[in-house]
């Protein structure tokens, strides 16, 4: 029988392919909570982002209504779509 | 007296207080017979007896120059002295109250782009004209799973190195539908799951305490706005679990996107569990 080095090497190749990858299907996969965590901690939002919380909002417009009359501070109302506090509009 | 409020909250929802639809639809009937401008996105200013004294649509609104200059206008009309806020300021993005034994969450995502093969975070200089664009700022939600629905993330049974399972699709399905970038659609429930694969693996036990590996992928159906379009989020997930195992109870999770798009936008999200209050 004729037989190409060439193809040896390639079945060689393979057959040492597959034992690296059986060895690699039965180790466990690494802890990501290192990589997980610094994430999440980077991404939270800085208090450079969240000015918004520097302004003394009042709860609802009924209750601005009241304060506005006690205090005699005109209003400031902004109607939106979605959830601005949280960034959601 | 600063105030927002979302229109979705006041006409769209069944709570709704009828006496602030009222008072709104009143302060916009009142605009417009003042021949000032109103609608729905819109800034109103009023006198201390709510009556309107000025107003600007959001185009408008987000010019700085314009909107310090309505504000100082109205100062000098109504003469407003300079003082402290009535109202102490207060984080308007706290966490919810939740029962003692639910299972809280704070989602973070945000707009970033690719540098080094790293995704970093657009950064907004804030206060500026057009700073208040899509994905300028971070976006935040608070998903909140009771007892009977994060008991379902955790199998019955031992939690040994190397198991293995598939998290509940149903309680993961809640908590993906909130994996989207900053866009004018927010009606989770319209967010379509055309793929979604959230697989836990026990990776260590120390001290009665299982950590499970989560290892995923989402394809979801999102609107950019509230009109069909072809956006889709793609992402590619990873986090854990810490279970306690004597228990069965979830001490803390947490799961990013570590390589998500939606549409041309590429951007990012941070889950962590918080202590419920």
């Amino acid at each position: 029988m004729n037989i190409r080095p060439g193809a040896v090497l390639a079945f060689l190749g393979t057959a040492a392919f597959a034992g690296f990858a059986g060895t690699q299907e039965k180790r466990l996969p690494e802890d990501p909570a290192p990589l997980v965590g610094k994430r999440i901690q980077l991404w939270q939002p800085a208090p450079g982002e969240r000015r918004f919380d520097e302004i003394g909002w009042v709860k609802d417009i009924l209750e601005a209504r009241r304060l506005a009359k006690e205090h005699n501070r005109p209003i400031f109302l902004f109607t939106h779509d979605g959830h601005m506090a949280v960034g959601r509009c | 007296m600063p105030v927002y409020l979302s229109n979705e909250d006041v006409f769209k929802n069944a709570d709704a207080s009828p006496a602030v639809k009222k008072e709104v639809q009143r302060i916009r009937r009142e605009t417009l017979e003042a021949k000032m401008s109103a609608g729905t996105v819109h800034v109103y200013l009023l006198d201390p007896e709510g009556h309107p004294v000025g107003s600007q649509h959001v185009a408008v609104a987000s010019k700085v120059e314009e909107l310090t200059a309505l504000l100082e206008r109205t100062i000098d009309r109504l003469k407003v002295p300079a003082g402290k806020t009535v109202v102490p300021p207060s984080s308007q993005a706290a966490a919810p109250k939740a029962a003692a034994d639910s299972l809280v969450l704070h989602l973070v995502g945000r707009n970033v782009v690719r540098q080094q093969g790293q995704d970093v975070p657009t950064k907004t200089v804030l206060g500026t004209t057009r700073s208040g664009n899509w994905g300028a700022y971070p976006v935040e939600d608070w998903i909140v799973l009771g007892k009977e629905e994060w008991s379902r993330l955790v199998p019955k049974g031992p939690l040994t190195i190397g198991r293995s399972w598939e998290l509940d699709r149903q309680v993961a399905a809640k908590v993906l539908r909130h994996f989207y970038p900053s866009t004018e659609n927010n009606n989770v429930s319209k967010n379509r799951i055309d793929r979604q694969e959230l697989k836990a693996t026990v990776v260590s036990v120390k001290d009665g305490i299982a950590r499970a590996r989560i290892d995923g992928g989402l394809r979801m159906k999102h609107t950019f706005y509230h009109r069909d379009d072809d956006n889709f989020v793609e992402a590619t997930l990873l986090g854990f679990l810490d279970v306690d195992v004597a228990t069965g109870r979830i001490l803390n999770t947490q799961l990013i996107t570590t390589d998500a798009t939606y549409g041309r936008i590429r951007f990012g999200m941070a889950l962590r569990q918080v202590v419920p209050k």
